[in-house]
Formats: C-alpha cells, sequence, structure tokens
C-alpha cells in the first residue's frame, strides 16, 4: 500500500497580452510557489505538500505540479495570491487535479489541444 | 454555472472585452457587471454586451434560462448591478425608488450601521455589499439576523485579500474567519466577485472560482459543499431571481408566473 498518495495539478499562467511572450523558468516558477506556500502555511505545510514540477511547456505556458492529495486545496490557494513571477504579472489557474500523471496528461491533450512536452532526465 | 459578483463597467469597449476573455479564461460563464450611475447604466444597456429588447424565454425559467441574456459580442452572460453608496436614510430611499423599475440588481454599500439596517429591512435590496474587508464591525448581529430573515445576499470582493500583504492580509483573513464563524454559510445567502479596485488593471487581479474555492478551503476552513453554494448557487439564484423580475413574472412576493402558454 502506497503511505502517501500524490496529486497532479494541470495549471497554465495566463497574463496581460504585452507580457505573453516573456519566458518563464520552471525554476522561476516553483520558486515562487515555494515561497508563497511557506508564507502561508509554514514550514510544516510546505514540507507535506513535497512540490515538485512534473512538466511544464514554455510556450504555452502550461504545466503539472505534484503534490501531496492532502495538500491539493493548499496549494491551489497559493496559486491564487502569486500575482507576479519576476515582475511579470500573471494570474495561475489550475485546471484539472487528478491522481495519475497518465490520466493529467490525457487531460491536457484533451483541453489544450497540444502535446505535453517529454519529462526532463 | 459560476458567476461573478461584480465587474466594473469600463467604457472603453476593447479593455473591457478583454477582462471578459480573461474571466471567461479564469472559469467564469457569467458576471454582474456593476455600474456606478445613470450614464454608465444606459451605456451598458445600450451596448453590444446585454440584449436591448427583452429576450424571449422558455418555460420553465432554470439555470439554463440565463444563457437567453448571452450576446455573441461577449463569451459569458452579463447582468447589470448598481452598488448604491447613500450618505443617509432618505438619500438611500430616494435612489432605490429611483433604481427600482430599472433593469438590474440592486446592491448597497455602507459604511453606517444605521443605512445598513434599513437596507437590510427594505425589499427592494437585494444584496449588502462590504465596503472593505478589513472592517466588519459595522455589520452587528442585528444586521446579520436581518439579512437571514429577508433572504438579502450578502457581497463579499477578494481583490483587497489578493492585493494585500504581511499584516494586512492577516487581518482580512482573520475578518472573514470570524464572519464564517459568526453568520455561517449554510444559513447566509453568501456571494464573491473580484470587486473594484482603484487601478485601471483590472486583469491582474482575478481569480478563477477554483482558486477562491480552495482559499474559502484550506485557509478559512470552510466544507466544500458550503464553498459550492457560495460560488454557484447563490449566484445562480441571484440571476434568476433579476431574469424573472426582468421578464415581468413576479405578481407578489410568493406569487409568480410558472407559465405563460
Amino acid at each position: 500500500m502506497k503511505y502517501i498518495r500524490q496529486r497532479y495539478v494541470l495549471f497554465e499562467i495566463l497574463s496581460p497580452s504585452e507580457f505573453e511572450k516573456v519566458h518563464i523558468s520552471p525554476d522561476q516558477i516553483i520558486r515562487e510557489l515555494w515561497n508563497q506556500v511557506q508564507n502561508l502555511y509554514g514550514q510544516k505545510g510546505t514540507f507535506k505538500a513535497g512540490l515538485w514540477m512534473i512538466r511544464w511547456d514554455p510556450e504555452h505556458r502550461i504545466g503539472i505540479i505534484r503534490c501531496d492529495n492532502v495538500s491539493k486545496w493548499e496549494l491551489i490557494a497559493s496559486m491564487a495570491f502569486i500575482s507576479k513571477i519576476n515582475r511579470i504579472p500573471v494570474i495561475f489557474h489550475s485546471r484539472k487535479t487528478s491522481g495519475t500523471i497518465k490520466k493529467t496528461l490525457k487531460i491536457w491533450r484533451e483541453i489544450f489541444k497540444s502535446i505535453p512536452p517529454p519529462r526532463d532526465k | 454555472m459560476f458567476l461573478n459578483s461584480f465587474i466594473p463597467w469600463n467604457p472603453d469597449v476593447s479593455e473591457f472585452r478583454k477582462n471578459l476573455q480573461f474571466l471567461y479564461h479564469c472559469g467564469y460563464q457569467g458576471a454582474f457587471v456593476n455600474v456606478s450611475d445613470s450614464k454608465q447604466y444606459k451605456e451598458f444597456i445600450n451596448s453590444e454586451f446585454f440584449p436591448k429588447k427583452l429576450p424571449e424565454i422558455s418555460f420553465p425559467i432554470e439555470v439554463s434560462s440565463l444563457n437567453v441574456y448571452k450576446k455573441d459580442d461577449s463569451p459569458i452572460v452579463l447582468f447589470p448591478r448598481i452598488t448604491l453608496e447613500p450618505p443617509n436614510t432618505q438619500a438611500l430611499k430616494q435612489e432605490l425608488n429611483q433604481w427600482v423599475s430599472r433593469r438590474c440588481v440592486i446592491g448597497v454599500q455602507s459604511n453606517s450601521k444605521e443605512i445598513l439596517e434599513v437596507a437590510a429591512r427594505d425589499g427592494r435590496v437585494d444584496m449588502i455589499t462590504l465596503p472593505s474587508l478589513l472592517y466588519l464591525k459595522d455589520l452587528s448581529k442585528g444586521i446579520l439576523s436581518l439579512l437571514k430573515q429577508n433572504g438579502i445576499y450578502l457581497d463579499i470582493h477578494y481583490n483587497e485579500l489578493i492585493t494585500s500583504y504581511g499584516s494586512k492580509r492577516t487581518r482580512i483573513l482573520r475578518n472573514l474567519y470570524k464572519l464564517f464563524k459568526q453568520a455561517k454559510p449554510f444559513s447566509y445567502k453568501y456571494i464573491i466577485g473580484t470587486g473594484q479596485h482603484p487601478s485601471k488593471k483590472q486583469v491582474e487581479f482575478l481569480r478563477g472560482p477554483r482558486e477562491i474555492g480552495a482559499i474559502l478551503i484550506s485557509l478559512l476552513d470552510l466544507p466544500e459543499k458550503h464553498v459550492k453554494s457560495i460560488l454557484r448557487e447563490n449566484i445562480e439564484a441571484l440571476a434568476l431571481i433579476f431574469v424573472k423580475r426582468d421578464q415581468h413574472v413576479f405578481i407578489q412576493p410568493g406569487v409568480e408566473i410558472i407559465n405563460k402558454k
């Protein structure tokens, strides 16, 4: 039996048109999320969440983040409080949450009609 | 159907259309557009975002009927609303007399307990808007009780929460937490909207219903069932009240036409 169950949150980043083509790296996103989760829920909430960027498509600004199943809402709430990454105004919009990567990728293909990038090794 | 209870009307049509696109992308299917005066009301009613003639509706009136008000130029359904900010109770009554015959939902926003009490007793008022989440002391037990009795909606704007930092955010969250403990969401009708921000870049403060729901669940400890009613069911009911009033199916309180055929 698995002792920690994971959730995969499919999200996209929206920003005003003048900032649409500015590059946002996955490191910047995960750092901002870690800071925000720590700000709201403290270190306990942060280590329990176990955030990890699974996929990131910089062109369409779509990504998948892995977290603990009990920290799903904490992660999405933290996303709501992020309004800027590297001085670029952004809106995080979580689209769907799933329990497996396979299902999340399937939802990605269905919703965004684009092919998810391969996983970094 | 997720509806935003407050987005400000922008006379700049292209900017307003951009805001609507963002709202649609964030997951809303509708919104109440706030007009500040008669001039803005006329602008919105005569714009391409709202049907000029009364749209034909099929009975029985239900949530899917709201889509009749959707225009091709807008990705979401829009309904007008006015937020009255009267200086005293006399002015409130005068303004209510003026606005009650118009095609809009009426909200009252004030810091005065006296005005809020009169508004909570008045059947013409649809919702009470909280002017600031930082000071909720004016919302006394008596006013809350009147809101519950008369079925008046309590409108909360989240942009202050999103834009605040540090201790200010903590105080807002504490106030909201206290409010939800005092007036529990299963007996009070809460609705949530973006709200007005002094900055013109309204787009940056929009958040989707899923994100707002996550804040209510994880930070304010509300059960998912109540969050769904705040974000979806209550606001749908308010939109249906508007549609029924607009279609002239209300005869008296408690008496309405359920089928015109």
